[in-house]
């Protein structure tokens, strides 16, 4: 049985109400606090599957973020029957994400996963990105393996753009569903000289990405700490969106 | 150093070779990253002259600089910028991703990126 925090779905609702109708974030802390027990109990359940817990659980949080933020108030199903599916969700674009294209050496995915940890620590630590040199020295490994099991993070696996995905309410939806929410947001010159052509094919995290990285500036370390993902796994993502957006460009 | 790489399918060994020289200068992972991805951008929107591509790498006190070609000029003779200008997301990501774009006509076509040094604090 999962377990979840002490508060009833009365008090959830409440919670929700007084974050998203007052915007009392200290109702939002409370909430997730309460049910952070959900989501690290669904992260363990895909445990042992090549990936570190601790990752699995930033991932489920980010997902119950999600649905303590998009939850619609005025639905009649319960706040838990909307987490469940987001965080689950959540946890299975994780792993397409990651999965493995190519055969990578064990020892070369393992550093991968230390860097793809240290990096983050470094830029916190040192308040900027640290240099190969930086890497290697703390990994204990030469500069090129550091240079190398960077690199493999590219042998993950690229979703297609026609593939779907999970739904919020657990269900699936095309990639091409949505896009329309997403566009209202983008109102600048810029963003819309951005939006051109290619960028309406991305899913919308990428083009949150994107816009984040092109249009606002953001370094891959400021834009890891905004959406919830490590470094590495923006900068594939950003490789892997302009990737898309260059065949977009070809076919001009 | 230069390197000279088949057009189609090896840009991970441009990534490999660039991400080594940015280590021996010092400079930080997202911004090895982002010459890396302004090398892949390239390489993957404009068609290379040819079988091979060459990808120059120098630098100098102030900044690393990527030259990158030759590539196919357009069947009506329509100079690099002039695709820069047609395509404007190509030029606005690399304008992200570097400091400085130029493009060089002539006999050989090529993409010229710079990225500044930073100071890393080591």
């Amino acid at each position: 049985m999962t377990s979840l925090g002490s508060a009833s779905e009365t008090d959830r609702r409440a919670l929700l109400r007084a974050y998203r109708l007052h915007g009392d974030l200290a109702a939002r802390d409370r909430l997730i606090e309460d049910m952070i027990p959900l989501a690290r109990s669904l992260a363990r359940r895909y445990a042992g599957r090549g990936e570190q817990i601790d990752d699995l659980e930033q991932v489920a949080s980010v997902g119950l973020i999600k649905a303590i933020d998009r939850f619609d108030l005025e639905r009649e199903v319960e706040l838990m029957t909307y987490v469940f599916p987001t965080v689950v969700g959540e946890l299975k674009r994780h792993f397409r994400d990651r999965a493995w294209s190519v055969t990578v050496p064990r020892r070369l995915k393992e550093l991968h996963y230390r860097l793809s940890r240290l990096l983050e620590e470094l830029t916190a630590s040192l308040g900027r990105s640290p240099t190969i040199a930086e890497l290697a020295a703390e990994t204990g490994v030469q500069e090129e393996e550091v240079i190398e099991a960077l690199e493999v993070g590219r042998a993950y696996a690229s979703r297609s753009l026609t593939s779907s995905l999970d739904s919020d309410d657990g269900g699936e939806v095309e990639l091409i569903d949505l896009l329309e929410d997403e566009e209202r947001g983008y109102e600048d010159a810029e963003n819309r000289q951005l939006l051109s052509s290619g960028l309406r094919r991305l899913d919308e995290r990428e083009r949150r990405i994107l816009h984040l990285r092109f249009a606002e500036g953001l370094t891959q370390s400021q834009i890891a700490v905004e959406v919830g993902l490590s470094q590495m796994h923006v900068s594939r993502l950003i490789g892997r969106a302009l990737e898309r957006l260059s065949e977009e460009l070809e076919g001009t | 150093m230069s390197v000279v790489l088949p057009a189609e399918g090896f840009t991970n060994v441009a990534r490999l070779v660039t991400g080594g020289f940015g280590s021996q200068l010092a400079l930080g992972f997202d911004a090895i990253d982002d010459v890396q991805l302004a090398i892949e951008v390239v390489l993957r929107s404009l068609p290379v002259r040819g079988t091979h591509a060459t990808l120059a790498l120098s630098s100098d006190s102030e900044s690393l600089t990527v030259t990158v070609g030759p590539f196919e000029l357009d069947p009506t003779g329509e100079p690099l910028n002039q695709v820069f200008r047609d395509h404007r997301d190509l030029g606005t990501y690399l304008g992200r991703l570097v400091d400085s774009v130029e493009t060089l006509d002539g006999a050989w076509p090529a993409v010229v990126l710079r990225k500044k040094l930073e100071v890393s604090g080591v």
